[in-house]
């Protein structure tokens, strides 16, 4: 019997009698899973729309019926929504680009050269990653605060600097790799160079390139994929941080700080507190988050496919 | 002229080790100039009593004094810190199980596939910082009024959304043992947050799952073995390097957590009590916790791992 060429796609196949009863529990679960994760988001835009009455109406479910642009215009105005998505945007941004170009090199370090100290350096790295944050929140708060590196800039009659309400901090943590998450990143993008034969690595040295050349033009073009998704997850994670940006940027407003603001001032103005504050608490989230989703929605793709082709294998 | 060409290439080795200082540069002249200042710094004020004044602060020396409060005159750290654990204890291996499963069923063939990873993916990006600290704002409003917030859905979907007691009941007359039916309602009751912090286990153990040749499994079917077999004895060996990776990751990620329950009694301690000094004992108290119990783990889990090639 001459064989039956197929060419339908393989999730076709599926829905063979023989498969379908677990397509359909597979989808049943997914479908089910993802309610779970989207509904709140859901609920987030919704109540955003409303209007007192809604939500004060128990009968009004996800739809609003008098819907009402009141609340988002409030944030705008009241939480200098604008203001903070420039400054968020910058710093977002410029912490994102030198968080993935730094750790990258990091990485590479740790995964391509056998030096003495390395294994103590990498012990560090992990520390990084293990240690609570809100350990070393006043440490960071006074450091930055008093700015001195040993007391050498007072000796030299620089005296000590306060940089706390400026970028230079984010910055400074950035460009040491010391910045949020940092740790996890050096760790998974060592692991990604550990995957890339060493041959390529010693071929381009032979040759005559020196590791710094061989580094810029070859392997850092390769692990392109990898980068972008430590880019976006840097640039997501920094958008919605609450710690470093309750931390260091105390008059210069980014987004996730139109929150308290936000707060402070529907409690204070608007009758209806407790409500009136949860709505705008609400709307300030959705529309922090927003931008982010956009950005998600461009790059999802991209990500997620950089982290799974990492090679993390322990 | 081969062993040349060798002879040359190790020295090359050698020689070029001196360029990874280059490249760890940045992070070791941080680590000297601004992290072990700052780690020092955290250590000593949990020895001293701080006060902030306008140009600088005044340390007095305490002694062990507010790692006595932590540990014996506070009346949430001790309580809260076990109550975390506890809470860890059921939900850390709860996500490594769920995430698994959900990674092995994406990686068959299914319509939708992308788009249920980009929405298993979807908390990772979004419900970090800032809307953790709304939902728990939120929390705080209601109970500090009596009164009901706004229903962002939250609680729709967790345990308030439908009643389990009857399951339980049921469960327990099926003579399945009362602890067992216990850690099965507590899972259910905390499936938000199963799935909300699953989103980079899943997308770990779906690359782990990715790297698996299909022949291994082809001649598995060959020989007889069915697909629970197959899973137990070809997908969990070697997937176990990415499960005890995960493990890490799950723990590390569940104590670090800027809306658990210690990080916000340490902000409280410092900002509202305005006790530096107890603020930082607990960190540490809490950073030896932590260390402890990924020690134990790690030695648990190495002992189970599976590694092809060991260098």
């Amino acid at each position: 019997m001459k064989k039956r060429k197929i060419n339908a796609p393989d999730w076709v196949l599926a829905f063979h009698p023989k498969n379908w009863a677990w397509l359909l529990f597979r989808l049943i679960l997914m479908i089910g899973l993802s309610y779970i994760i989207l509904l709140p988001f859901l609920k987030r835009i919704s109540v955003m729309f409303m209007s007192l009455d809604d939500l004060q109406n128990p009968t009004v479910w996800l739809i609003p019926q008098s819907p009402t642009w009141d609340n988002v215009t409030r944030v705008l105005k009241y939480g200098g929504y604008w203001e903070a998505f420039t400054n968020s945007l910058l710093i977002s941004l410029s912490c994102a680009i030198l968080q993935t170009l730094v750790c990258c090199m990091v990485g590479y370090g740790f995964a391509k050269f056998k030096f003495r100290g390395k294994t103590f350096f990498f012990l560090m790295a992990v520390f990084t990653i293990v240690i609570p944050p809100q350990t070393l929140y006043l440490a960071l708060y006074t450091r930055f605060r008093y700015f001195d590196i040993y007391g050498l800039l007072s000796l030299f009659g620089i005296g000590p600097i306060k940089p706390l309400e400026t970028v230079v901090p984010s910055i400074l943590l950035s460009l040491t790799a010391l910045g949020l998450k940092n740790g996890l990143y050096i760790f998974v993008i060592r692991q990604f160079f550990k995957g890339v034969p060493q041959e390529l690595n010693e071929a381009a040295w032979v040759d005559g390139c020196n590791p710094i050349k061989a580094f810029f033009s070859i392997m850092f073009p390769m692990a392109r994929s990898m980068l972008v998704s430590i880019f976006v997850l840097s640039f997501a994670w920094q958008w919605t941080d609450t710690f470093y940006s309750g931390l260091f940027n105390r008059s210069m407003t980014v987004l996730p700080m139109i929150l308290n603001k936000v707060t402070a001032i529907s409690t204070e103005a608007i009758s209806n507190g407790t409500m009136m504050s949860s709505v705008m608490q609400n709307t300030a989230v959705v529309m922090i988050i927003a931008p982010l989703f956009v950005f998600y929605l461009v790059f999802q793709r991209q990500l997620i496919q950089g982290i799974e082709r990492s090679g993390i294998v322990g | 002229m081969i062993r040349k060409a060798e002879k040359k290439k190790t020295s090359l080795i050698r020689k070029n080790g001196r360029y990874g200082w280059f490249f760890i540069s940045p992070f070791v002249i941080g680590l000297v100039l601004l992290y072990f200042p700052i780690i020092f710094n955290s250590f000593r004020f949990s020895f001293n009593q701080l006060s902030v004044g306008q140009d600088g602060y005044a340390l007095k020396f305490v002694g062990l004094e507010s790692y006595r409060y932590a540990l014996f005159k506070d009346p949430d750290f001790v309580r809260n810190t076990l109550s975390l654990i506890g809470t860890l204890l059921v939900q850390s291996p709860a996500i490594l199980i769920f995430s698994l499963f959900i990674a092995v069923v994406l990686n068959q063939q299914m319509p939708g596939r992308g788009i249920f990873r980009a929405i298993f993916f979807l908390p990772v990006i979004m419900a970090t910082g800032v809307v953790l600290k709304a939902d728990m704002m939120n929390a705080m409003l209601e109970s500090l009024n009596g009164s009901a917030g706004i229903d962002t859905g939250v609680s729709t979907v967790t345990a308030g959304g439908f009643d389990i007691s009857n399951i339980q009941s049921m469960l327990e007359r099926m003579m399945i043992p009362t602890g067992m039916v216990e850690y099965l309602v507590a899972l259910v009751n905390n499936i938000y947050s199963v799935v909300n912090y699953a989103g980079v286990p899943i997308i770990l153990f779906l690359s782990g799952l990715q790297g698996i040749s299909p022949a291994v499994y082809e001649s598995a079917r060959v020989e007889g073995a069915n697909a629970w077999e197959s899973f137990w004895k070809i997908t969990v060996p070697l997937l176990s390097p990415i499960i005890f990776v995960n493990a890490i990751y799950v723990i590390i990620d569940g104590f670090t957590r800027s809306n658990n329950p210690i990080m916000l009694l340490i902000d409280d301690v410092a900002f509202a009590k305005n006790n530096y000094s107890g603020s930082s004992a607990m960190a540490w108290l809490y950073f030896g916790v932590v260390l402890i119990i990924l020690g134990l783990v790690s030695l648990l889990c190495y002992r189970f791992t599976f590694y092809q090639e060991r260098d």
